[in-house]
């Protein structure tokens, strides 16, 4: 029999009932205490057919709560309902089907369950604490599996009240947490990296470092899958915080000088080195996204000369077929490879991934200006395409400089006779580019905000669909009157080179 | 800038695959989940910049209803025709027994004391024959209810039916399994019938336009200009006084959708098979642009944000469609299966992407990305029901939402237990996830955003058959990561309305109780991000009624869930500015509050309930209460005046429609029958008995003059003493007020006198008499060669006197007639009556056929006299009554013929017409007091009418 209690002080107004203050009478089951994991029985709604009946079916689904290890509800079937859903309870509350197994006892625990959830949804959280005690008489319950879950219940319901009840202080939330430990094995490492990271939220990362290093090493049989990669998740931030501490030091030690490192601090230094690194390293090789990890592992490796390794690291984050599809990890690529000066072909490389998987993204403008300043034409041709493909989306659409560089892009590929490109890429867009970009409306607003952007974007589309367009005729007619020499010039360049033009020769 | 994508995200483990076994239904509460550091660039040491956060943070807006429940928008203007089938009906499980299956018909044969039950079992051969041989004609010759038809059924059992019984109640199940999961969860309502599109917002005011569908059958389409501002009291408020402007279509509208694009707003609609794009903008009317008809069901319609005009249709088929406006159709895709296992489900659903020319298409299983400039092999997995998006088993995708104008690269994906927030730049993998915990999957939602930077968006997430509403908030997507903010916050359902309502008679409470339960249709939020910041969430309910609700931004506390680091300290400041109000408000508590004045009102007001209703709970501790009270006061539970004054407006109309669509189809079901029978039972005479003697003696005359068959009456009984009835009272005789009015009130006409005494009917009357008369006349030409036959029926046809008086009323309107074409009446009468003679003739002719009055008609032939014709025209008329009761009639007749009423010619033909009037309505008896009223009334009447003309008309009748 152990008892719980979360102690709290209450300010000095509020009366002598505490309501932080739960006491709990009921059984925990301790870590060494639980019988070999009694699995729980296969789900029987799958197995229902369109063939049964409907008493039989909801006799079923009923059986299925039972089960189930939410015991309120229930599945409709699969046979005929579009998809998975929660039969309400009213429905079964109606049935003639004996229920042995609902008892008064957890009927009132659920009926309790449920009224501290409805308080929690409402943020009551006064009324939710008061409640919580009385929920802690489920732990009396007579079978292991409903304590099991009910432990957990208690637990997750529990850290969310103590995180916004008002009256909540952080002792509560440290004793509650410790309680919380022996909830169960399998329960064990999440609640400590929970609480680890409460701590880490609330700036307190030294004792966050002691609570991971701890579950770091624990070890308790056979462990699940899940548990691998809770303990996975555990030695990554235990690494990452060793890794700040490292930066910390590193930069005290930078402030000083290089000349003042003794041989103790750099060991020490090394250390912390040394076991952020392995840390991040096994963090990293499962599939995931693992961002804040790499970053700092790579800037562990850069630091004491692994480019190879960070190298790496980095390709293997970003080109290995098990990772999901990150653009950070091209954006980190390019990045690192930019930093060490590699090549801009190899540059050019990376950003061409990129621009397959986010053609909308800010890297585009230094892919853009990196093909510039090659002397291929190949490039060139498809600088401009990655421009068009920039405007292509919403976020970029008024984009001004974006709009510039189209322009001045637009001009050289025409100065250089290859309207074509031009062309090519105008064919794609032109039956939705008139009315996304070029209509009436937006001559009028470009023009009002910033004329010479308006202008700009009118010989862009002058260039793209002759003069006769009404963008370009809005901005025109809007224009003449403040800079007639400019626009003249404009209309004339646009009349020589406009794509109709280019047609028509 | 908005395109940028998150530099660093949350770190998470990817496994891509089915989903896993289900763990645990914890919901989401408790949880972080990831952390990582960010470095915050102001401070100068590393120590004090690094500030780690949480995927899901602690910190959130606080949002607080202003009234406690959702107040009705509109007062109700539907009422549903016929009572809604609940989910219990259908999912009965208790045994349904056949009546061969039941005991007491196997034990019938053996229970001897039950042998009265063999007359109740047993059916005649003759009725058996009958019916078989009438079984062949396809009516049922039988009614449903009768004692027959139910042993006939017993009898014959299978053989009979079209459709096996067996088979037969195997598709009623199934149907009624496919209405219970249509209960349970109607695609067809995906996306909601209900937005606000916003026109123009100021600092204190917002106007925009609510669309929505109204009518019983849901089919009108509604634009109505709603504005926000603030009252009085610097509260905001909805001003809804605009007049909608309306649109009727021909089916009922699921889903409304709409998108600004350059100032103007484009309405996609949905119903069934059809789909139809409206537009508007602040100045202009709703114009109706263009309308689709679908071979297949329509499941979704959305309007592209980027390009005006434009629109994608989902069909049941697979396909969907590119609409844009005068170029017609374009298909995008269609996919026969789903997309990623097979699920079998018609359900699709596309909407845009931040491309404008790529397009999301849906099913259950997932999202894909589809690229129409490459054609249509070039698809991209944006999200799919599996282990990469940390999914359950049986977990299906019930409404994506493109988030256009939040943030044009992400999609909110709602199913069953979750919420995702999914970024198409980083596809399979979600941004975010909340565990919604709702009892039915959110079908409904609408995404909120600030116009500051960093700002924190706001979901609000809406179920169909429990009509939740959940908030969420989450913020980043552009340089930070999406971050969740606070735990899910439930808003109040329309249905908590219930709990503030004055208490109504069971029957009222019912059928609002069913109205508010009703399925929901939609979901609309209004954000005011200016000023006062304010989000409005409007509701929709499949009957057609809107809620809405007000919640408002608390400013103090912003900060009141992140717990600080020093130890000891109290954690967040909202309890404080709490406690100050509390005790402003024990002073104002006694003070008669006028609400919305303050919210320390509303407060204390919550305050009195809560401590009623705790006090009411026997055996709760003193102490607790007290503290219980002091604490949990965050929110007024009580509506405000106004508030509760919109619900009981709302209330009352509804229930005036209802009663009054009850009034009308309760006219079908007047008859009821109150059963006596039990009304003295033996028990109660045997009780006395025990009690008293002299019941006892009673009790056995009675039953001796009963095992007589005698009549109970005095001679029979003596021991009643004769109570001598009263003489009988000639209302005539009082002639004052409230004698009439009793006397009107003795037969029934009490509203009626009334209604005469204040002169309530003249129009009516007036209108009655005009229309009885244009009848008449049109009625005239066809009748007058016809007219014995109009006679006559008013003899036959029992009660019928107004035709009868229709018919003398139209020879009046003749006389009126011929007035015009010779001037004497008497002349034209008399012409009349010859006439009538004429067709009673022909009639005769024709009736000659039949055999059985062939007789009599003889015999009227050989007396022609002008007497007896009534008699003879009445006979003619006797070929459609029963035998046995044709001879009592014909008997009486003769009766009548050997005693004719002597008429003087001088007196009138009142005396006359009398018996016959009589006879007829009184079925036999003698001439009442009563009934001769009647007459001499009506007489009286016509005879006001007649004016002059009278005496002659009635020697036109004596004529016969």
């Amino acid at each position: 029999m152990s008892t719980l209690k979360a102690p709290c002080t209450m300010t000095p107004e509020v009366v002598s009932v505490s309501a932080c203050t739960w006491e709990v009478n009921g059984r925990l089951p301790g870590n060494g205490t639980l019988p070999g994991a009694r699995g729980c029985s296969g789900l029987s709604w799958f197995h229902i057919n369109g063939e049964l009946k409907m008493d039989d079916e909801v006799a079923e689904l009923i059986e299925e709560r039972d089960h189930s290890t939410d015991e309120e509800r229930a599945w409709t079937s699969s046979s005929h309902s579009e998809i998975r859903l929660h039969l309400p309870t009213s429905v079964l509350q109606f049935q003639n089907v004996k229920d042995g197994k609902q008892t008064g006892f957890r009927r009132t625990a659920q009926t309790c369950l449920n009224r501290i959830h409805k308080a929690v949804f409402h943020h009551q959280w006064h009324t939710a604490a008061e409640l919580m005690p009385n929920y802690f008489q489920i732990l009396e319950d007579n079978t292991t599996r409903k304590q099991r879950s009910a432990g957990q219940v208690i637990w997750r319901m529990g850290t969310a009240i103590l995180q916004h009840h008002p009256n909540s202080c952080i002792e509560d939330i440290n004793s509650f947490a410790g309680k919380m430990k022996s909830i169960g094995v399998k329960h064990y490492l999440k609640v400590c990296l929970e609480y680890a990271i409460h701590l880490l939220c609330n700036g307190k990362m030294d004792e966050a470092y002691r609570e991971l290093s701890l579950a770091e090493t624990w070890r308790y049989g056979e462990q699940s899958a899940s548990q691998q990669k809770v303990l996975k998740l555990i030695q990554g931030y235990r690494a990452l915080i060793d890794y700040y501490t490292w930066v910390k030091k590193n930069s005290g030690v930078q402030e000083r000088g290089d000349d003042a490192v003794d041989s103790g601090t750099a060991q020490e230094m090394h250390n912390y080195f040394r076991q952020a690194s392995i840390g991040l390293h096994d963090a990293v090789q499962n599939p995931g996204v693992w961002d804040p990890f790499i970053l700092s592992y790579v800037n562990l490796l850069d630091f004491y000369d692994g480019f190879e390794e960070a190298l790496k690291v980095l390709n293997n984050y970003a080109y290995d077929s098990r990772f999901p599809p990150n653009p950070n990890a091209h954006v980190y690529l390019y990045e690192f490879l930019k930093k060490h000066g590699t090549s801009p072909k190899k540059l050019m490389k990376v950003l061409r991934v990129l621009y397959q998987l986010v053609p909308s993204h800010e890297l585009m403008l230094e892919f853009n200006s990196l093909l510039l300043e090659s002397k291929k034409k190949k490039h060139h041709k498809e600088a401009l395409g990655v421009l068009f493909c920039l405007l292509d989306f919403p976020t970029w659409k008024e984009n001004y400089s974006t709009w510039k560089c189209l322009t001045k892009q637009m001009k050289h590929a025409i100065a250089e006779g290859h309207s074509d490109w031009i062309k090519e890429q105008w064919e794609l867009r032109q039956d939705w580019w008139p009315a996304f970009h070029f209509s009436e409306y937006r001559a009028h607003k470009n023009f009002e905000e910033n004329e010479s952007y308006a202008c700009r974007k009118a010989m862009i589309a002058g260039i793209l669909m002759g003069k006769g367009c009404k963008y370009f005729i809005i901005v025109y007619r809007l224009g003449r009157k403040v800079q007639k020499a400019k626009l003249k010039k404009m209309r004339q360049y646009v009349k020589d080179h406009s794509l109709l033009q280019l047609s028509e020769c | 800038m908005d395109s940028a994508f998150p530099y660093s995200l949350f770190p998470s483990f990817y496994d891509p695959g089915p989903p896993d076994r289900n763990p645990l239904d914890l919901g989401g509460w408790g949880k972080y989940e990831h952390v990582q550091p960010f470095s915050v660039e102001a401070g100068e040491q590393q120590e004090a910049e690094l500030k780690w956060s949480a995927l899901k943070s602690l910190t959130q807006e606080s949002w607080e209803p202003l009234e406690p429940v959702a107040v009705p928008l509109l007062p109700a203007k539907t009422v549903c025709k016929f009572r809604p089938v609940s989910l219990e009906e259908l999912t009965y499980t208790g045994r349904i027994m056949t009546a061969g299956e039941r005991d007491e018909m196997t034990m019938g044969a053996l229970n001897f004391t039950e042998q009265g039950k063999a007359r109740q079992t047993a059916i005649s051969v003759n009725h058996l024959r009958t019916f078989t041989e009438r079984v062949k004609q396809r009516e049922c010759p039988l009614s449903s209810g009768s004692k027959r038809a139910r042993l006939l059924n017993l009898l014959l059992r299978e053989s009979v039916f079209d459709i096996p019984p067996n088979l037969l109640a195997e598709n009623i199940h199934e149907e009624m399994k496919i209405q219970r999961n249509k209960l349970l969860f109607d695609h067809s309502a995906t996306g909601g019938a209900l937005v606000y599109c916003p026109f123009s917002k100021g600092v204190h005011f917002e106007e925009g336009c609510l669309i929505y569908p109204g009518s019983e059958s849901m089919n009108s389409l509604n634009f109505r200009k709603i504005k926000l501002g603030l009252d009085d009291d610097k509260m905001p408020k909805l001003s809804m006084k605009f007049k909608p402007v309306k649109f009727k279509l021909n089916g009922r509208i699921h889903q409304i959708d709409y998108s600004t694009v350059e100032e103007e707003a484009y309405v996609g609609v949905r119903s069934d098979y059809h789909c139809g794009v409206w537009k508007l903008s602040q100045e202009v009317n709703p114009s109706a642009l263009q309308v689709v008809q679908m071979a297949n069901m329509a499941t979704c319609i959305n309007v592209s944000p980027h390009v005006p005009g434009e629109l994608v249709i989902a069909s049941e088929c697979g396909a969907a469609y590119l609409w844009i406006l005068d170029k017609g159709l374009q298909k995008i895709r269609k996919e026969t299966d789903n997309l990623y296992f097979n699920a079998q489900l018609p359900w699709r659903w596309c909407d845009f992407t931040a491309h404008p020319r790529v397009y999301m298409y849906a099913d259950r299983t997932g999202l894909d990305l589809t690229d129409v400039r490459a054609g249509e092999t070039c698809n991209q997995t944006l999200f799919k029901i599996g282990a990469a998006a940390d999914c359950q088993r049986g977990e299906r995708v019930i409404l994506p939402k493109h988030l256009r104008d939040v943030n044009p690269y992400h999609y909110l994906i709602t199913t069953q237990n979750s919420a995702y927030i999914v970024d198409e730049r980083f596809p399979t993998v979600p941004v975010l996830k909340w565990v919604h915990m709702m009892e039915s999957p959110p079908m409904f939602a609408q995404v909120a955003c600030g116009t500051v930077r960093n700002r924190t968006n706001k979901i609000v997430l809406g179920s169909q058959r429990a009509q939740e509403v959940l908030l969420l908030q989450y913020s980043g997507g552009m340089q930070l990561p999406c971050q969740s903010f606070g735990p899910p916050q439930k808003l109040s359902s329309i249905y908590d309305m219930m709990q503030h309502l004055p208490v109504r008679l069971p029957h009222q409470h019912e059928v609002v109780a069913e109205r508010l339960h009703s399925a929901g249709a939609g979901l609309a939020t209004l954000y005011h991000c200016r000023g006062k910041k304010t989000l409005s969430v409007f509701q929709l309910s499949a009957v057609g009624d809107l809620f809405y609700q007000m919640l408002v931004r608390k400013n103090s506390s912003a900060n009141g869930q992140s717990v600080s680091g020093a130890s000891r300290a109290r954690v967040g400041s909202n309890h404080e500015p709490n406690n100050s109000i509390l005790s402003k408000e024990v002073q104002s508590i006694n003070h008669s509050t006028e609400p919305r004045l303050e919210g320390a009102e509303d407060l204390a007001q919550g305050e009195g309930e809560r401590l009623e209703v705790n006090s009411s709970l026997s055996g709760v501790d003193e102490q607790r209460v007290q503290s219980f009270i002091k604490q949990s006061t965050n929110k007024p539970s009580t509506p405000s005046c106004a508030a509760l004054a919109m619900c009981r407006r709302w209330i009352n109309s509804f229930l005036k429609k209802q009663k009054k669509f009850q009034s009308g189809s309760d006219m079908l079901h007047k008859h009821s029958v109150f059963s006596t029978k039990r009304l003295f039972s033996c028990k109660r005479f045997k009780k006395g008995k025990e009690s008293n003697d002299a019941y006892k003696e009673v009790w056995d005359k009675m039953k001796a003059v009963m095992e007589k068959k005698e009549v109970l009456c005095h001679s029979t009984f003596p021991i009643l003493d004769s109570v001598s009835v009263p003489d009988l009272v000639d209302p005539s005789m009082w002639r004052d007020e409230l004698s009439e009015r009793l006397t009107a009130a003795w037969e029934g006409k009490w509203s009626e006198w009334w209604a005469e005494k204040l002169g309530v009917n003249r129009d009516k009357k007036i209108q009655a008499l005009r229309a009885k008369r244009r009848r008449e006349k049109l009625a005239r030409a066809g009748q007058r060669s016809g007219l014995s036959g109009s006679f006559t029926s008013s003899v036959s046809n029992l009660s019928d006197f107004s035709d009868f008086s229709g018919w003398s009323r139209s020879s009046v309107v003749d006389s009126e007639h011929g007035d015009y074409l010779s001037g004497t009446e008497s002349n034209v009468l008399s012409n009349k009556s010859t006439e009538v003679k004429q067709s009673i003739g022909t009639v005769t002719e024709e009736s000659r056929q039949e055999r059985e009055v062939q007789s009599n008609v003889s015999v009227v032939e050989q007396s022609r006299t002008p007497m007896p014709e009534p008699i003879l025209s009445q006979e003619i008329r006797l070929v459609g009554i029963p035998k046995e009761r044709k001879r009592i009639l014909q008997n009486y007749l003769a009766a009548l013929e050997d005693h004719p009423p002597q008429p003087s010619e001088g007196d009138d033909g009142i005396s006359w017409s009398l018996p016959l009037a009589s006879s007829t309505q009184m079925s036999f008896a003698e001439p009442s007091q009563m009934a001769s009223t009647c007459e001499m009334s009506w007489l009286s009447s016509s005879q006001s009418q007649l004016g002059p003309s009278q005496p002659k008309k009635k020697r036109a009748r004596m004529g016969f």
